[in-house]
């Protein structure tokens, strides 16, 4: 694929990043309330939210460097 | 000794030109609300000054038919619709192989989007997404050009709850970017599904069958695979939840992207015409030209995109 067609897909990067930090803590909170454990399953919710995201953001990055070697690639073969 | 020219202008109209906009500037700079503040009353007779903007975030109700509120978005909804309707049939209701100018815009459009979506889906997706993308970006991008005429949130209607503008651009009622988001969902979903297969293209997100064969292989004794595939299980199951979270992310980030553009830019206007009229707004005008475009740019291509990943398996994605 095309490399700006990948990297049209980090402009929903920040919602990502926000999103996937908010909902699993939010899921902890609910869950907390739930079983009267306040802050132990918000806090196990945040930090699997946390790798969530960061591993996702890294999944992206690498597409996009992905694609942009095989057009590295395709140009020198090119030349 | 020739007549001297800056942009084909005379001289003469040059000057004549720059006074009546230095008249307009000034006339305006006094009716807006920066001018009535600087000079601490207002001078001018009150059909010039602006009254105070009240942006509302929600749509208003227009009337009801048998209990069914019709929004005034929704009226815009219609009136964009009713416009696409209209020109694609006045456009190729005589068709001719050598077009006339109204065909040959059409068919420029046409073939524009088309080039786009082939580009990137391929030859064979891309006549198949083609429909779906074009109708959101024909229909996004009219959306946003439409409620920047005259008659947008200028005509008022008077209700038993108080007074309401007629109509109101579709793309700022947060209802309709998510109607389109959740079109774009589906669609996007149904074209992996039919071109991967069910089950094959649900594995993306429940992906637990070497945790499984993990699983097995302890009652079987083979510690050591046993050890490998549950860990490896382990992760793919992780990206599968990263996956359909990823899913769940596009919808929301498709509807507040659009909705919020679009409503900053209404805002914006109203804010520029608030403060300077006629003069200051023109420039915004513009940009919310660029904005409406980019928008309907950024809608049709994301689906696009999510699209050909869908249906291109993973191997392949990354090769």
């Amino acid at each position: 694929m095309k490399r700006w067609a990948i990297a049209l897909q980090l402009t929903a990067v920040g919602w990502y990043i926000a999103l996937s930090l908010l909902i699993p803590s939010g899921i902890g909170l609910w869950l907390d309330k739930k079983f009267n454990s306040l802050p132990l399953l918000t806090f196990i919710g945040l930090s699997l939210g946390t790798i969530i995201m960061i591993y996702g953001v890294y999944r992206m990055l690498r597409q996009f460097q992905a694609a942009m070697e095989e057009e590295d690639r395709s140009t020198r073969k090119s030349d | 000794m020739p007549k001297q020219l800056f942009f084909g202008f005379s001289v003469k109209s040059i000057i004549i030109i720059s006074a009546v906009l230095l008249v307009l500037f000034f006339i305006s700079f006094l009716s807006g609300a920066l001018g009535t503040a600087l000079v601490g009353k207002e001078i001018l007779p009150s059909f010039l000054t602006v009254p105070k903007p009240h942006p509302k975030l929600p749509a208003e109700e227009i009337l009801h038919i048998t209990g069914f509120p019709i929004t005034n978005s929704m009226l815009a909804a219609w009136i964009t619709i009713a416009v696409l309707v209209c020109l694609a049939f006045v456009a190729t209701r005589g068709m001719k192989l050598i077009p006339g100018r109204l065909q040959n815009i059409m068919e420029t459009i046409v073939e524009m989007l088309l080039n786009f979506v082939e580009s990137v889906a391929g030859k064979e997706n891309g006549r198949r997404f083609f429909p779906v993308i074009a109708t959101i970006f024909l229909f996004v991008i009219m959306n946003a050009w439409l409620s920047l005429l005259p008659g947008f949130g200028s005509i008022i209607v008077h209700r038993p709850e108080g007074e309401a503008h007629l109509l109101r651009g579709a793309n700022t009622d947060i209802n309709v970017p998510l109607a389109l988001a959740l079109m774009s969902f589906i669609f996007v979903e149904y074209w992996g599904i039919t071109s991967r297969g069910f089950f094959r293209y649900m594995s993306k997100f429940v992906n637990i069958g070497r945790f499984l064969q993990g699983v097995g292989q302890i009652f079987k004794g083979k510690l050591k695979t046993a050890f490998n595939n549950l860990f490896t299980g382990v992760i793919d199951t992780f990206v599968g939840i990263l996956e359909a979270m990823s899913e769940l992310v596009r919808l929301v980030s498709f509807t507040f992207r659009l909705f919020g553009n679009m409503t900053a830019g209404e805002i914006l206007l109203l804010v520029a015409i608030f403060l300077i009229p006629w003069v200051m707004p023109i420039p915004f005008y513009g940009l919310e030209l660029l904005v409406g475009f980019v928008q309907a740019l950024i809608f049709g291509g994301l689906t696009l995109v999510f699209a050909t990943i869908a249906v291109t398996p993973p191997h392949e994605e990354h090769g």
